[in-house]
């Protein structure tokens, strides 16, 4: 089972709520794909046996077999290619360039353009106790995290296990697709203005693609918020609510997971597991 | 000395800067020497999502100009130009007309 845990706003408690979800599982997969900034192995801590280099096809071209037909450029949807004839020059703007492979496919040259992989992120695989850990990194510069986090999710996971992703903030398309195969979804917020206002975003995705949904409220002050009444509005529970706490601020910022420093905590995860359980 | 222009509209010499390059409205090229207007194109590259700046740059190195009057390109298109040594003019402002007598001594 797929439980992606995601949150409009950023800073609420994803990898809080993500880490805490598979300390309380023992047996299953925590998947950081948070690419941008993953964090995630801070609470863990696990052993990392592999590191493998995640790289996407981009052009190479040969300018002294090059003809500067232009087909190349032409084809490009997204303008990575400029070809200028009167120089015979040839120049790729990597920032650009989807990996779509249009460019290789209308060469009419042979030898002249051919793609060459380049590494955009890392994908670390390693294991705390029974829990299975992986992880997408975007390397600095790149413009988007959606094909690792994608090929991450085709490549290296099994559906068949019990899977806690920790998605990135936000509702751009990371997060998307981070949800796409998802069976059930968390949202993580805070009693904030912001919190729901992106709260609000968020569940437009969810909706959108048609997915299972739950709400963590995270630094709950006691009482009712306007979160209580969206959540009615808009018939998504509340499986939880996370007191607001200095000493889970305190321990969190020192890399302690919150079964360790909030009593009691387990078994309210253990239910709300079981309550998602069964809505599979 | 043929010069192209990155203006907003088409009004022959009247024509104003536009304050952006690559998404310009039209491209006049102008024989400096005579002040003639010798081709006028509307840029047809200014609604694209990207690489707007990449399509324009190019175009310029293929009309011949070895001098652009604009707003400054961006990065990526400056990177083109520069392979084409092609001098750019950017600090200025107004029409065509107007800009020639401030850069006919410059160029």
């Amino acid at each position: 089972m797929y439980i992606a845990v995601a949150s409009g706003k950023g800073g609420t408690g994803k990898t809080l709520v993500s880490t805490t979800l598979a300390l309380c599982a023992g047996d299953c997969s925590y998947v950081d794909l948070d690419v941008e900034e993953p964090n995630g192995f801070i609470f863990l801590q696990p052993e990392i046996e592999k590191e493998i280099r995640f790289t996407l096809p981009i052009p190479e071209i040969d300018e002294a077999v090059c003809t500067f037909c232009e087909k190349c450029a032409a084809a490009c949807a997204y303008n990575a290619l400029a070809i200028i004839p009167p120089l015979k020059k040839a120049m790729l703007f990597p920032d650009l360039c989807h990996s779509c492979g249009a460019c290789a496919y209308v060469c009419p040259t042979p030898g002249a353009l051919k793609e060459v992989d380049k590494e955009i992120g890392r994908i670390r695989i390693g294991r705390k106790g029974k829990i299975k850990f992986i992880e997408g990194r975007l390397n600095v510069g790149r413009p988007s995290g959606v094909p690792l986090i994608g090929g991450i999710i085709n490549d290296y996971l099994n559906m068949d296990d019990l899977l806690f992703v920790d998605a990135s903030p936000g509702t751009s398309c990371p997060v998307v697709e981070s949800l796409k195969k998802s069976d059930y979804v968390i949202l993580v917020t805070e009693p904030t203005p912001f919190g729901l206002n992106d709260l609000k975003l968020t569940v437009e995705i969810v909706k959108e693609l048609g997915k299972k949904t739950g709400i963590i409220v995270n630094k709950d002050m006691g009482g009712r918020s306007g979160i209580d009444d969206f959540s009615e509005e808009v018939h998504i529970p509340i499986l939880l609510k996370i007191p607001y706490s200095l000493d889970i601020q305190k321990a969190y910022s020192r890399g302690i997971p919150l079964l360790e420093s909030l009593p009691g905590i387990k078994e309210k995860f253990t239910a709300l597991l079981n309550r998602v359980f069964e809505k599979k | 000395m043929n010069v192209l222009f990155a203006v907003e509209n088409n009004a022959g010499l009247d024509s104003r800067l536009d304050n952006r390059f690559g998404r310009a409205g039209y491209f006049l090229i102008v024989d400096t020497d005579s002040e003639t207007i010798l081709s006028t194109e509307e840029n047809k590259y200014k609604n694209e999502g990207h690489g707007v700046g990449i399509k324009t740059a190019t175009y310029v190195i293929s009309s011949g100009c070895k001098v652009a009057v604009g707003a400054q390109p961006g990065p990526k298109a400056a990177a083109i130009l520069e392979q084409g040594n092609v001098k750019l003019i950017v600090n200025e402002t107004g029409t065509v007309k107007e800009v020639l007598q401030r850069i006919k001594d410059k160029i």
